[in-house]
């Protein structure tokens, strides 16, 4: 029996520029189930970081956000103010950021962020001895084979992929209900890419948690996710179950990704591209988003394309979609 | 801690090298300078018997190599030599004595008054960054390094002073006499020298908090659910602390080069009078004493600056 944990209805990110407001997450719905992993896909600039953030209300001054409504456990939270908000960081709502070097601060020991956190969340009051030994539990949970060692260090004196490792203790030390890795790997050599990939893997094993995991790499979200959402430019252009979604890909933007993931397990000697670039942020209101890029473009392609369930699949933003123009992609 | 100790006495040979050649180069500076003490102390006319004498007497004939040598061995045991003409025959050391807690006390307040000021004023700038109170602090920074202290310190005495009446115009009440007293005759002479600093302080801290506010660690502490309090005190000021604090110690050397000056204008009896008076009267033990003392605080609080900074920051200890 799946329960919904998250449910964000029709959210809207806008930033205000001297120039213009720019429009980068336009009428963006989805839900996460308990203990399963979305799969957040697209390539930079498609609106799936600040999609992220905007949950988390991490968006800068100049960011206007509207929803017409977030449920998180049932209860509305876009209404919440500051305060109450700021209650469910951490211990319900956590964010893992690209840069794990960047996410720690470099004048302060691994062991002080544990400690402020523990105390954070467990009460001024709370033992130190008791807090320490904590850390040293969820650290070890986190592959780390030294934890009273690691706990001690300063960040510069440790690896990108050992710190990634931290921070993932460090979010899981408050044991939240939804997690959103942000690009959790960018950042990092393939073979601790992988390692850190297993340790997700893991956790959501372990635990109950349920997980955001943003990606512009269709093979890690293929391994690590439940269902995927497809960006591009601000929308979510297809969404569905991983495995249907990445056998029968609808959208020609995801047949695109799915391709050219397919071509990289192969090691073919050319890949196909997705001719063209993403857009500005200003886009025509009477024209699909992708048709500038669109191999299947015609006429018909302009106006506004709405997000419509096809049989047998997820959501598509396609006109074509279910029509038999999407192939199978085989490797 | 191995390695840090190891940091400070390497911290601390470096300081006395420098000391070392900073010795040599005052003691060169004034051998070069013009006009031969024997003729300012004994006058025009004396006769070449007398000059002679009073150069052997002190030691003047002899050759630069040990002349030098003399001199450090003199202030490796605290001994100046004896003033030649501002207070012919006394002690150097004790003028030293009896005039540096004047200076040490008015420098020390500058520097809290400067720091008091650029805390407040960078901070709100930081925070308020691009709205009219940023540009305010910012503009008055501007103000504060584009004005000379001297000519400030005259504009204190002419509105504070003579205009309103609320402070004294000239003197000042040393601190072994009245503390109070020192604190209200010090402020005018104080503020002169602490406003053009404060300027930069203010601009220092403001860079280094908007940047740091401005870091990926702040806002991952912001998603672990840390109030804005604490992650600007922890996150955001603390690492600002690093670069604040080393430009407060690299401004010490602009705030005796002030000292000197404002000591003049408001008749305080500090080391930086007493350097003026000495160089005026060609009492070059006098001068040179001066000097090193200058060049010990400088090399002092350098020093102690870097300590500090290498407490706060862990990258810089290896």
């Amino acid at each position: 029996m799946t329960e919904t944990l998250l449910e964000v209805n029709d959210l809207n990110v806008a930033f205000r520029l001297a120039s213009a407001n720019l429009t980068v997450s336009s009428d963006v719905s989805f839900s996460v189930d308990r203990g399963k992993v979305l799969g957040l896909i697209g390539e930079s600039g498609s609106g799936k970081t600040v999609t992220s953030k905007a949950i988390l209300r991490l968006l800068p001054k100049n960011a206007s956000l509207e929803a017409k409504a977030i449920r998180f456990k049932g209860r509305d939270i876009s209404t919440l103010t500051e305060a109450e908000f700021n209650r469910l960081r951490g211990t319900e709502l956590a964010m893992i950021f690209q840069d794990p070097v960047g996410s720690f601060n470099p004048v302060k020991t691994i062991g002080w962020h544990f400690r402020t956190v523990g105390k954070l969340h467990r009460g001024a009051g709370a033992p130190r001895g008791e807090i320490m030994k904590e850390a040293k539990e969820v650290l070890a949970k986190a592959d780390i084979a030294d934890p009273e060692n690691a706990l001690r260090k300063y960040p510069h004196q440790m690896s990108g992929g050992m710190l990634q490792r931290c921070l993932i203790a460090l979010v899981m030390f408050s044991k939240p209900s939804l997690i959103v890795a942000d690009e959790p790997t960018t950042n990092l050599d393939n073979l601790v890419e992988r390692q850190i990939l297993d340790l997700f893997d893991k956790l959501r094993r372990e635990t109950d948690a349920s997980f955001i995991f943003i990606t512009h790499d269709m093979t890690i979200a293929e391994m690590i996710s439940d269902s995927v959402i497809v960006m591009y430019a601000g929308q979510i252009v297809e969404q569905g179950p991983t495995e249907a979604l990445m056998r029968r890909p609808q959208h020609p933007y995801t047949q695109g990704l799915v391709r050219t993931a397919r071509e990289l397990e192969g090691e073919v000697e050319t890949l196909t591209e997705i001719s063209g670039e993403i857009g500005t942020g200003v886009h025509p209101e009477n024209r699909c988003r992708f048709a500038p890029r669109c191999p299947l473009y015609e006429k018909a392609c302009d106006h506004a394309i709405a997000l419509r369930p096809v049989e047998g699949h997820g959501l598509v933003r396609c006109i074509k979609a279910g029509q038999g123009a999407a192939n199978e992609v085989t490797p | 801690m191995p390695s840090s100790l190891k940091y400070f006495l390497t911290r601390l040979s470096g300081s006395l090298v420098t000391m070392l050649v900073g010795t040599i180069v005052v003691f060169l500076v004034m051998k070069a300078a013009p006009g031969d003490p024997a003729l300012i102390v004994l006058g025009d006319y004396a006769t070449d018997e007398t000059v002679a004498a009073f150069n052997r007497k002190h030691g003047l004939d002899a050759p630069l190599m040990a002349q030098y040598l003399d001199w450090l061995g003199g202030l490796v045991r605290f001994d100046f030599g004896q003033s030649l003409s501002v207070s012919a025959g006394e002690n150097i050391g004790d003028l030293l004595l009896y005039r540096l807690p004047n200076t040490i006390f008015v420098g020390v307040y500058a520097i809290l008054i400067a720091v008091t000021l650029s805390l407040v004023l960078g901070t709100l700038a930081a925070l308020n960054r691009g709205t009219t109170v940023d540009t305010s602090a910012t503009s008055l920074a501007v103000l504060g390094v584009s004005m000379p202290d001297f000519w400030f310190g005259y504009m204190l005495i002419l509105g504070l002073s003579i205009g309103l009446g609320w402070f004294p115009s000239y003197g000042f009440t040393p601190p072994s006499d009245s503390l109070a007293g020192a604190f209200y005759s010090g402020f005018l002479p104080a503020l002169a020298i602490a406003a053009p600093m404060a300027a930069v302080f203010t601009r220092t801290l403001r860079t280094a908090l908007i940047e740091n506010l401005d870091r990926e660690h702040v806002m991952v502490a912001k998603a672990m659910g840390h109030s804005g309090r604490f992650r600007f005190l922890h996150h955001v000021f603390r690492n600002s602390l690093i670069p604040y604090i080393t430009v407060v110690g690299l401004q010490i050397r602009y705030l005796l080069g002030g000292v000197v000056i404002i000591e003049r204008i408001f008749g305080i009896n500090g080391v930086g009078s007493l350097m003026v008076e000495a160089a005026f009267a060609r009492d070059f033990f006098v001068v040179q004493a001066c000097a090193v003392v200058f060049l010990g605080i400088v090399l002092a609080v350098n020093y102690v600056v870097d300590l500090i900074c290498a407490m706060l920051d862990p990258r810089r200890v290896r």
